[in-house]
């Protein structure tokens, strides 16, 4: 075990599989000389040549069909948008990525891992702060991973490249700069998406969260032990499609009362999805959600009034153990 | 309303393709052209009939430039289809069981019946979309992993005049220069979008010179012209296949029939239409090959009768099962 940050760790998972399969190809904007705008691809160019990572035009609206025509002749091709909000142009490629990897008569079955920078707390305003999820789990079978952990994000860019389908590896931005354990190569670990992890133990309350919302969650799990006595648990989803709805539904039935927090509105995200299947198994389970109000992210420290802060995280839990009935618009 | 240009030689085709393609493949050609009409003339029968319910889009008065096309490719090159496709379907060898079985439906059928999709990787057609300009973005790909992997084939992807209009043509076309892929795109340039004229779509009605602002070499041909077809695609390959780059042929056609199965065209001025039909690809291509005395006309009407008799015979089995 090294410690490593996230963007580290999903660059050494990048060299670990194009040394391994000559047909691993990287494209995308500034993936090639800069290292992506977010260092994830840095030294690839050195180490594997301008034929195996390339920088594209500005044409989101047909990387994926390309990802997909290249998964098809042979290649097993990494997509890169740059930020989350890119994957709305996407859409109508990803839609039918995801048909033709379902397909029985695919002479192949195409693999295709697209990666991209997600979700806001990195102050870059409305236009690359998208942190939607459901657009996404509209597309049928399409996979949708949610790293929080170093160690998750490069062991999931393993696993994306290595299983047929179209994955989506959305890679909190601000977490690129996280550290965390993360496995020797050649260790011989596996890390694949589909289980949740309890993040923090506790037995009072659970939250349920992905992606950055755990750390917030993990926050406000010291805190409340710390001034409250109160002792919550945190669940990492770590994804979305596969869901882990046993934890769910165990954390629910454990616990009791449950707080469902995410970054994006409820419109936009999972967690009234959860929250409803947690009632049809566990209806005395009691439910908190907390989601931002349905608006863009503003520029600058308004963000943060706007977005889930530990603060609200702690709100939610005492909410829950006051009696309080849950405040469905969010904050 | 604007003239449409019409081909140059008026009731028959250029002999000199014809002569360099040579007779047996001259009047194989034609007998895939007549196959393909005949089948979409029954199909169209039972369609009414209610025997299928799928959405047959026919390629009357276009036959030649989906054989011409695809009888020119090479055994090792890929094919992305779009929904106006069964011309392409047949000449590249799919064996009309299969099609037909897909147009009903049955599992049989080359797409496996599950969506109805005329893919066949045996023959090189590596998927199906309806959506128009789906195919652009993935030929990209397969050109990328085709240059790659260093196939030396090409993979080719036809549109019409409507897909011209999609961003994604653009987009496409553009990366598919920037990075020297070998994809041969081909416009079947029918001059209708459904019920909108080509005067409506585009701004220049020659989508070989949008080509042309893209840096990609392009030829504008009769698509009425089967030869000449054969022949313009088998010189672009050429290009494609030596590492050249992208290559665009803009074959110049007419879509005679409807748009789909049931449609009655009664937006398209029949003047067109008729004008269009003496420049038939069935009938001129037979024209030439008398005049060159390959083939008479008692032959002509057996070869007809042969290929109904087949297309009958395929669907009436299907029936049958059905």
């Amino acid at each position: 075990m090294r410690q490593l940050t996230y963007a580290q760790a999903l660059n050494e998972a990048l060299n670990e599989e194009m040394l391994r399969d000559v047909n691993v190809v990287v494209f995308g904007e500034d993936v090639a000389g800069i290292g992506g705008r977010n260092g994830v691809t840095s030294g690839l160019l050195k180490r594997f040549g301008r034929g195996r990572v390339i920088n594209t035009p500005l044409n989101e609206e047909i990387f994926v069909g390309v990802g997909l025509g290249a998964a098809a002749g042979g290649l097993k091709p990494v997509v890169e948008l740059l930020y989350s909000d890119f994957l709305r142009i996407a859409l109508d490629d990803l839609h039918r990525a995801s048909a033709w990897a379902s397909l029985k008569d695919s002479s192949n079955s195409p693999t295709l891992l697209v990666r991209t920078a997600f979700g806001g707390y990195a102050g870059r305003g409305p236009e690359y702060s998208s942190a939607n999820v459901s657009e996404l789990l509209a597309v049928p079978m399409l996979r949708v991973l949610t790293p929080c952990q170093p160690s998750d994000a490069g062991g999931f860019l393993h696993w994306g490249l290595n299983t047929p389908g179209v994955n989506v590896l959305l890679e909190h931005k601000a977490l690129y700069r996280s550290i965390g354990d993360v496995p020797a190569p050649g260790s011989g670990i596996e890390i694949a998406p589909g289980s949740a992890r309890m993040a923090f133990e506790g037995s009072d309350i659970l939250i349920v969260a992905y992606s950055y919302q755990v750390l917030l969650a993990m926050a406000a799990a010291r805190r409340l032990r710390q001034e409250e006595g109160v002792s919550v648990g945190v669940l990492d989803l770590r994804s979305l499609n596969p869901l882990d709805w046993e934890a769910i539904y165990q954390g629910a039935e454990r616990f009791g009362k449950l707080v469902l927090a995410e970054e994006c509105s409820e419109a936009s995200g999972i967690m009234s999805r959860i929250a409803a299947g947690v009632y049809r198994r566990h209806p005395e389970c009691r439910i908190e959600q907390v989601n931002p109000v349905e608006r863009f992210v503003p520029f600058g420290p308004r963000e943060k009034e706007m977005l889930p802060s530990v603060e609200d995280l702690m709100e939610a839990c005492l909410n829950l153990n006051r009696g309080l009935a849950g405040n469905d618009q969010g904050h | 309303m604007t003239p449409r240009a019409v081909p140059s030689s008026s009731a028959y085709c250029k002999e000199r393709p014809a002569r360099i393609i040579g007779k047996n493949l001259c009047l194989s050609l034609y007998q895939n052209m007549v196959l393909v009409k005949e089948f979409e003339a029954l199909l169209g029968d039972r369609w009414l009939n209610r025997e299928y319910s799928r959405s047959i889009f026919p390629c009357r008065g276009q036959e030649a430039c989906g054989i011409g096309v695809s009888r020119a490719l090479g055994t090792s090159d890929w094919l992305l289809l779009p929904f106006r496709c069964l011309h392409y379907v047949i000449g590249r060898g799919v064996p009309l069981e299969r099609v037909a079985a897909e147009v009903y439906g049955l599992e049989s059928g080359c797409g496996g019946g599950e969506w109805v999709r005329y893919v066949s990787p045996e023959q090189g057609i590596r998927g199906y979309f309806e959506n128009v300009g789906a195919n652009f973005s993935i030929t990209v790909g397969l050109g990328l992993a085709s240059s790659r992997l260093r196939r030396m084939n090409a993979c080719i992807c036809p549109f019409g005049d409507g897909a011209v209009s999609r961003g994604s043509f653009h987009s496409a076309l553009n990366l598919s220069k920037v990075w020297n892929l070998p994809v041969l795109w081909i416009c079947e340039n029918n001059q209708m979008s459904i019920s909108t004229p080509l005067s409506s779509l585009l701004a220049n009605p020659s989508v070989a010179d949008f080509s042309k602002g893209y840096g990609i070499p392009s030829t504008r041909i009769d698509g009425n012209d089967v030869g000449e077809v054969y022949c313009a695609v088998k010189k672009a390959l050429e290009w494609v296949r030596r590492g050249r780059g992208p290559y665009l042929l803009e074959l110049w056609t007419y879509r005679v029939g409807p748009h789909v199965i049931g449609d009655d065209q009664s937006y398209q001025p029949q003047q067109e239409i008729k004008l269009w039909k003496r420049f038939d690809p069935i009938k001129r291509f037979g024209a030439t090959l008398m005049r060159l005395n390959w083939m008479n006309a008692d032959e002509a009407d057996r070869i007809q009768e042969e290929n109904r008799r087949k297309a009958e015979n395929v669907l009436d089995s299907l029936k049958a099962r059905k």
